[in-house]
């Protein structure tokens, strides 16, 4: 096996991160050669900076932030909800304005035709020649003229045409 | 995952953070608030805590990225990892151990004590570091090849008159 290969795997079981079983090959290959002192002497070496690093005693932690977890809760909700209001709102501008926006977005001549077709009766039933009022008005005009006045001047007398007696 | 498991996490996890931080970053700010804002963050971010391979480095990542800030808030360009006090008490061999740890670069020292004291995985390591794994594997067998050299050379130097 390559020295440095060996030297690395050795620093690597020294420091616990070899599976156990690539250990046991290694520790088995060493066994037989002269890398046996030099393993144990990375395994002590690594156990003397494992105790020197150790803690003396178990710290004592404080309680758990509670209160701090509360207003980061508080928090998010307000956020949240803020949030979904600020997007309920913007909807509803959306809305109103496409709902303002919509009749005068339209061509103003499209409208037009609306508004005569509205008015139109009124007017056009009067004015246009061949409209159904203006004849029916015209017969009956022609009518009237054409049925006999009666003048009736006195009890005594008889009724005349046309003040013709 | 909800702000049970966190406090969950809190109570595996809590004595090991504010140890970390205590020595990591005890001189900008105080390892109750550091650790205060790492759960914090934690809960802010707790979708990404199911994301993570391992809460543990989850939570080191983020208690590092929080001492880091606390430390750049003071301007402070010391190391990072204090090494653990009341050392007369300990044996020769720790003492010259620790000296030598000490004397070790920074990265190097805070990728080691996150593998021999938190006992942290070559890719936990590099999840918390946010480094490549062969570059934790480099680091390490660095670190304890100096760490070898060093006390190699303090032997020498004691045996010579």
């Amino acid at each position: 096996m390559n020295e440095q290969t060996l030297e690395r795997l050795i620093i690597d079981e020294a420091l616990g991160a070899l599976p156990p079983d690539v250990g046991e090959l290694l520790a088995a290959y060493c066994a037989n050669t002269t890398h046996e002192r030099e393993r144990q002497e990375w395994q002590r070496l690594t156990l003397t900076a494992r105790e020197a690093l150790q803690p003396r005693a178990t710290e004592a932690i404080p309680v758990f932030p509670v209160q701090a977890v509360r207003v980061l809760r508080f928090r998010r909700t307000a956020v949240m909800a803020l949030s979904a209001a600020a997007a309920l709102l913007f909807g509803i501008g959306i809305g109103v304005h496409l709902h303002l926006a919509q009749p005068s977005a339209g061509p103003v001549l499209a409208a037009q035709p609306t508004n005569a077709s509205v008015v139109a009766p009124a007017t056009a039933g009067v004015l246009d020649i061949w409209s159904s009022n203006r004849l029916l008005a015209v017969a009956l005009e022609s009518k009237r003229e054409a049925q006999p006045q009666w003048r009736w001047s006195s009890p005594v007398d008889q009724p005349q045409i046309g003040g013709v007696r | 995952m909800s702000t049970r498991n966190i406090e969950h996490l809190y109570r595996a996890h809590g004595a090991d953070l504010i140890s970390y931080l205590r020595r990591g970053f005890g001189r900008w700010a105080a390892p109750e608030d550091l650790l205060h804002e790492t759960f914090v963050q934690a809960l802010r971010n707790q979708d990404r805590l199911t994301q993570a391979a391992s809460p543990r480095a989850w939570l080191f990542g983020i208690a590092r990225h929080v001492g880091l800030t606390a430390a750049r808030k003071h301007r402070h360009a010391d190391s990072l990892t204090d090494l653990p006090q009341h050392r007369d008490e300990r044996r020769p061999q720790i003492e010259a151990m620790l000296d030598a740890i000490a004397s070790l670069p920074e990265v190097l020292r805070e990728t080691m004590e996150l593998r021999l004291r938190e006992q942290l995985s070559y890719e936990e390591i590099a999840q918390v570091m946010q480094i490549p794994v062969g570059t934790v594997r480099s680091r390490l067998h660095t670190a304890m090849k100096k760490l070898r050299e060093i006390l190699e050379a303090k032997n020498q130097s004691e045996r010579e008159p």
